[in-house]
């Protein structure tokens, strides 16, 4: 098991061999023991974590992904013991109560069970029960001679276990830790040796409770263990309808219902189902997955509605039912009300939701360049990509051009040579002054092209116009404003 | 911070009664001391004028100057017309920065959209270019919701009327204004300078030389 607070075991675990990191942000924020012995802390940075290890797997830190995991192991532990305790700090550690297992093969045939469990998910498990929660944390830390990875301290033996055990094994404050080691104190036993009174005085209370420990006294006790049930509202309407208004009038305060109880318990919603009963027809469900989990109802109604706008029904709904599917704790993120352009991004993507919905998923678009030609074009497009550069901008006093997609074909009367008239739209356009002509080709390997392009000044503005060299026919590709 | 200096920032964002909001700069110094400190929040502000007027690039200098103000821009290409060549450098690497455009299949959808993103609160400038004549009850709708949320609400359409070739800014709402930008103004030249198609006109720029400084309002 990895391990960001406890130094590496005595002698190399055969799955810590690797060198492996997960990264948060920046920053390293777990790594293996390998890892750590080649040089690789938590909290470095990335790149001086690359430098000190060359081939470290670094593979990023994803709250949802550990949450889900824990959560599936907790739901399997819960079968063997009522008293589950997911280890909030250190992921991969779980208290379990192990009392009144006599009539059930004792305290042994549940470590078994409890090992043959953990070892599904990672080979190098360790199983450990005791009558205190430190002294079965230590056991678990320690390598034991007979090499085996489940081991009981038998009743009373929690102070004879702590005394051998380093002290980066007990819970406490960095501080007192680097003063114990500074006095050269570095065992549980030579700590526990110390007068009460003494450290007490030192050390104040954090010093008395790590003392407490190492004696042996620990009054943590795992809990009952509670599944919370998924987070759900189910509506109901009076009579089945076809249309969407009265489904979306219940959407909301039931969403509204959801955000609360889930900022009650400090989590964001990343991903809900719509699940719609139908009148004599199988329910018809839509999962809403947002790219950014929100805490507020407006944005999540936004996103819903987009979906519920989209779908095609086969009956009459007659209820609906809302299940939360994804939380996660509440981003650190926060907005500045004290900046006056700052927005809410979920407000943002709610918007391009449902605009995406009505209007297809190409509507919401930004302005890039592209290099695909040289016709004008091929020279940029509308996309839903960010930049990957920065383009130059226009002379501010340049005018902007209007660009028809596709061109319009026109009929053009020539006079020396030049464009003097345009028939556009049923209109006469006279030419009052051209300027040209500009000669584009290429693309003769894919959709070749060749035209001549005219500047053409008329009393309605200027014009942008091309002559089709192939066909021979005039286009006009836009026009300046 | 201490609490005068908290005060002071809370007084920048809260709106004292009776304060004038703060507007949007246009670009143009002229056209922003005319409609009294740029476009104002809160308000409709149509800006009409002939196809060739500089329309369209009154409409780029407004949003380069919004979004140089750190104002995210939604865009409503209504006619599907704009060149993205010319307005490439307003996007922006990360999503809530720059310009956003939404370019509906049915230019009757515009208005749709419109009241859509000045709802949602994200975009303090949205501009809806181009589509059909809205009635006036729609109007009137989008006016309140601009009012509601503070947003500046641009909409701006081709006039095939002729009324002479300047562009003409109006403000509606509690202060109304209307001025007129000459097309000299907002265009240097008035021949498109297009990159790709060379504009060899030398002689062209010495019998019209550019004429910044024009008369507006």
């Amino acid at each position: 098991m990895w391990s960001d607070d406890v130094t590496h075991l005595p002698g190399r675990d055969a799955w810590d061999d690797a060198h492996r990191a997960l990264s948060d942000g920046p920053r390293v924020r777990m790594v293996s023991s390998a890892a750590r012995m080649a040089g690789v802390e938590p909290g470095m940075t990335l790149t001086a974590a690359r430098a000190a290890v060359e081939d470290l797997d670094l593979r990023p830190w994803d709250d949802r992904v550990i949450a889900r995991a824990v959560t599936r192991v907790t739901a399997q532990l819960v079968a063997l013991s009522p008293q589950v305790t997911a280890a909030t700090s250190a992921p991969g550690v779980w208290w379990i109560g192990a009392s009144g297992f006599e009539k059930l093969g004792g305290e042994r045939t549940l470590l078994k069970r409890l090992l043959a469990l953990a070892q599904k998910y990672h080979p190098s498990s360790r199983v450990a029960s005791a009558d205190t929660c430190i002294a079965a944390h230590v056991a678990t830390m320690l390598r034991w001679p007979s090499g085996r990875s489940a081991h009981l301290v038998p009743p009373g033996g929690s102070a004879r276990l702590l005394r051998r055990a380093p002290l980066t094994l007990i819970p406490m404050d960095d501080e007192l830790r680097a003063a114990l080691s500074a006095l050269g104190i570095t065992t549980a036993g030579a700590m526990a040796a110390l007068p009460a009174g003494e450290v007490e005085r030192r050390w104040g209370d954090e010093g008395l409770r790590a003392w407490r420990l190492v004696q042996g006294q620990d009054d943590r006790r795992p809990v009952l263990a509670v599944i919370s049930a998924a987070a759900a509202v189910t509506v109901e309407l009076p009579d089945p309808v076809t249309s969407l208004e009265p489904v979306l009038f219940l959407l909301t305060p039931a969403l509204e219902r959801l955000v609360r109880d889930s900022a009650r318990k400090g989590e964001a919603i990343a991903a809900v189902v719509l699940t719609l009963m139908l009148d004599r027809a199988a329910p018809h469900e839509l999962l809403v997955a947002l790219a950014r989990p929100v805490a507020r109802a407006a944005p999540l109604f936004d996103q819903c509605r987009a979906a519920l706008e989209g779908c095609t029904l086969a009956a009459a709904v007659r209820a609906l039912a809302i299940t939360v599917r994804e939380a996660v704790p509440l981003p650190d993120e926060q907005g500045d009300l004290l900046r006056a352009t700052w927005r809410d991004p979920a407000a943002m993507e709610g918007v391009f939701a449902r605009l995406r919905a009505g209007l297809g998923i190409d509507a919401v678009v930004r302005p890039l360049l592209r290099d695909r030609g040289h016709r004008i074009e091929d020279r940029a497009a509308w996309a839903d990509a960010p930049a990957d550069g920065v383009a130059t901008a226009p002379p501010a006093t340049t005018a902007s051009t209007r660009l028809l997609t596709p061109p319009v074909p026109v009929a053009v009367r020539r006079r020396h040579g030049r464009p003097a008239a345009i028939r556009w739209e049923g209109r006469r356009w006279v030419v009052t002054h051209a300027i040209g002509p500009e000669h584009l080709a290429g693309a003769w390997w894919d959709q070749a092209f060749d035209r001549e392009y005219w500047h053409c000044d008329t009393p309605r503005g200027s014009v942008l116009l091309y002559h089709a060299r192939g066909t021979g026919r005039w286009w006009v590709e836009g026009w300046n404003d | 911070m201490s609490l005068a200096a908290l005060r002071q920032e809370l007084a920048q964002v809260v709106d004292p009664a009776g304060a004038r909001p703060v507007g949007v700069a246009t670009g143009l110094t002229e056209l922003d001391q005319a409609l009294g400190g740029g476009l104002s929040r809160g308000q409709i502000t149509e800006i009409t004028g002939q196809p060739g007027s500089g329309r369209t690039t009154l409409l780029r200098q407004l949003v380069e100057g919004a979004i140089r103000q750190e104002l995210l821009v939604a865009y409503v290409d209504a006619d599907r017309t704009l060149n993205p060549r010319d307005w490439a450098h307003l996007a922006r690497r990360a999503d809530d920065d720059g310009l956003w455009v939404i370019r509906p299949p049915d230019p009757a959808r515009a208005a749709w959209c419109s009241e859509l993103l000045v709802r949602s609160g994200a975009f303090p400038v949205v501009v809806l270019d181009g589509g059909p004549v809205l009635p006036h009850a729609i109007t009137v709708r989008l006016a309140s919701i601009a009012r509601e949320h503070d947003a500046v609400l641009v909409l701006s359409r081709a006039m095939e009327e002729s009324r002479g070739r300047n562009v003409t800014v109006a403000v509606r709402g509690r202060a109304p204004r209307v001025v007129e930008v000459k097309r000299e103004v907002i265009v240097a030249r008035r021949l498109c300078a297009h990159s790709e198609v060379p504009d060899r006109r030398g002689v062209e720029r010495r019998r019209h030389p550019p004429a910044r400084q024009g008369r507006v309002g």
